[in-house]
């Protein structure tokens, strides 16, 4: 067995993996296995995810080419097909360029798409608040569906209230600054 | 004092390790950052932790000959990356050894904590904290509905990776419970990784268990579910050495390898790991009564090629053209010496 990283040496050490479920090995020789850092080696289940999630099951049939794949570019130069093939961002505006893989992603290797942990204490107000505005929409659209339209106006008043409150903190912090 | 100074036998757990990956909304993320805007981040992110505190040093890895960076490395405190990176890169770490913040690794900011032991929540302490002190005067790429942006989808959210280090040759030795315990706690979001040798007989026995999962739950959430499973990983090691530990097999087979590592001439890498593995079991299971010098996982850490190459250097000159022998004998006389 010929090692996954050099491609050159005999594999000699097998990193097993199992992540999300899913076993994969990675086989190195005995110099590529000594670099090889458990520690930030992104999930070798992602390579797996990426290429899947661009080709689809076409990418098993190497006969087949892959027309149907549309090219994004975002304003830092990232491509569809750079992304692709290393699985990072070339800035914080890829997040949007690249959504719908990105949703794609975070639904195989998070299992989930919004965050709940810890946020910078200069926006933590602002972003509670818009936290908050978005779980009293979800509910606000949830008393108009069975019709509960007393409760609706009452969570559209409180979503109101959170909105001005937000506008108020903003141009507090922006008169601040000047 | 550095934190593989405080090593011990003691337990399955070796230890555990907290990592928080920041990128400052000023510049684009490292794959799209070029030389100069390298240099400011860095200068910004330097600045706005040396302004407030006087426990941290920095280093300029770009200056660091390839064999210091090879020291920095077998002590975790960087990365092969950063080893390898002709990017512009530093390093900032606390005096007292405990944090180390990578700058311009994968993400621009890496704040890594260490602790030998069951020490996780002290990690992440210690890795808040930092995080707190940078915040004060730098805004990151902050996302209201995917939190902290990374440059790589797997780090989203919480940013936050914390894993243990374990050895565990009792479960490692029945394959098919490891198998079967570690696809569970796959299933949890939790990764493990372990290291194994050619012919499925284990090297070391040293295993990785890591949160798999960075998005939509919170770090505190993260870090009870992961020490949930190290403990069930411990407390079913310990149960199956409880069983072992009275038949003079497993006695045979502790002082085998201790003869072995106190006598050889010349020893691979394999081997060492292995025999190492079993001298370390003996140890916490109170078998092996012969007092060892220095705690087992350090010398296992020193047996690699890249620390003998550092400890050894003046010994052999040019190490890349040494013979295979030479360097077992090396590395059996670094073993003889600190058993
Ligand atoms: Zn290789
Ligand atoms: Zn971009």
């Amino acid at each position: 067995m010929i090692c996954d990283h050099c491609k050159k040496l005999n594999a000699s050490v097998t990193i097993e993996e199992i992540s999300v479920g899913k076993k994969t090995e990675l086989n190195l020789c005995y110099k590529c296995s000594l670099e090889y850092n458990m520690e930030a080696n992104a999930p070798a289940v992602l390579n797996h995810v990426l290429k899947h999630m661009f080709y689809g099951l076409d990418a098993l049939d190497p006969s087949k080419k892959q027309q149907k794949e549309e090219t994004l570019e975002c304003k830092c130069k990232t491509t569809s097909a750079e992304f692709r093939k290393s699985g990072k961002f070339g800035c914080e505006k890829c997040y949007e360029t690249f959504e719908k893989e990105l949703l794609d992603i975070f639904k195989s290797i998070q299992r989930a798409t919004e965050h709940v942990g810890k946020i910078p204490q200069t926006n933590e107000n602002s972003i509670k608040i818009a936290w908050q505005i978005k779980k009293l929409e979800k509910e606000q659209a949830k008393a108009i569906s069975l019709e509960e339209y007393e409760q609706a106006a009452i969570l559209r008043d409180r979503i109101r209230a959170l909105k001005r409150e937000n506008e108020e903190n903003k141009e507090d912090t922006n008169n601040g600054m000047v | 004092m550095a934190w593989y100074e405080n090593l011990k036998d003691d337990s399955p757990i070796i230890s555990c390790r907290l990592r928080l990956a920041r990128n400052l909304r000023k510049y684009p993320f490292l794959f799209k950052l070029d030389e100069t805007q390298a240099r400011e981040m860095i200068k910004d992110v330097t600045n706005a932790i040396m302004e407030k505190t006087n426990n941290f040093e920095f280093i300029d890895v770009h200056k660091k000959t390839t064999i210091e960076k090879l020291t920095l490395l077998d002590y975790h405190k960087i990365s092969h990356d950063l080893v390898r990176s002709k990017r512009p890169s530093a390093l900032i770490s606390s005096k007292d050894d405990f944090i180390h913040v990578m700058l311009n690794e994968e993400d621009h900011i890496r704040i890594q904590s260490i602790y030998t032991g069951n020490n996780i929540e002290k990690a992440y302490e210690l890795a808040n904290y930092t995080d707190n002190l940078i915040e004060e005067s730098i805004e990151y790429a902050f996302h209201e509905t995917y939190g902290y942006l990374t440059s790589c989808p797997s780090n989203t959210g919480t940013g936050m990776r914390a894993s243990y280090m374990l050895h565990l040759p009792m479960l490692d030795s029945l394959r098919g419970r490891m198998e079967h315990l570690t696809r569970s706690l796959a299933s949890l979001g939790m990764t493990v990784r372990g290291l194994h040798g050619e012919h499925s007989s284990s090297e070391g026995s040293i295993f990785q268990v890591s949160n798999q999962i960075t998005l939509g739950r919170s770090e505190e959430d993260l870090l009870k579910n992961l020490q949930k499973t190290v403990n069930q990983l411990v407390k079913t090691e310990l149960e199956e050495l409880e069983k072992r530990k009275n038949k003079s097999s497993f006695e045979d087979s502790v002082y085998r390898a201790y003869g072995t590592l106190k006598y050889v001439r010349a020893i691979d890498i394999r081997e060492a790991r292995s025999l190492l593995s079993k001298v370390k079991i003996g140890i916490l299971a109170g078998v092996l009564k012969e007092e060892i010098k220095t705690p087992i996982y350090n010398i296992m850490m020193n047996v690699d090629y890249g620390a003998l190459k550092v400890n050894y250097l003046d010994h052999i000159g040019n190490f890349e053209n040494a013979e295979h022998d030479e360097i077992n004998a090396l590395r059996a006389s670094y073993i003889r010496e600190s058993l």
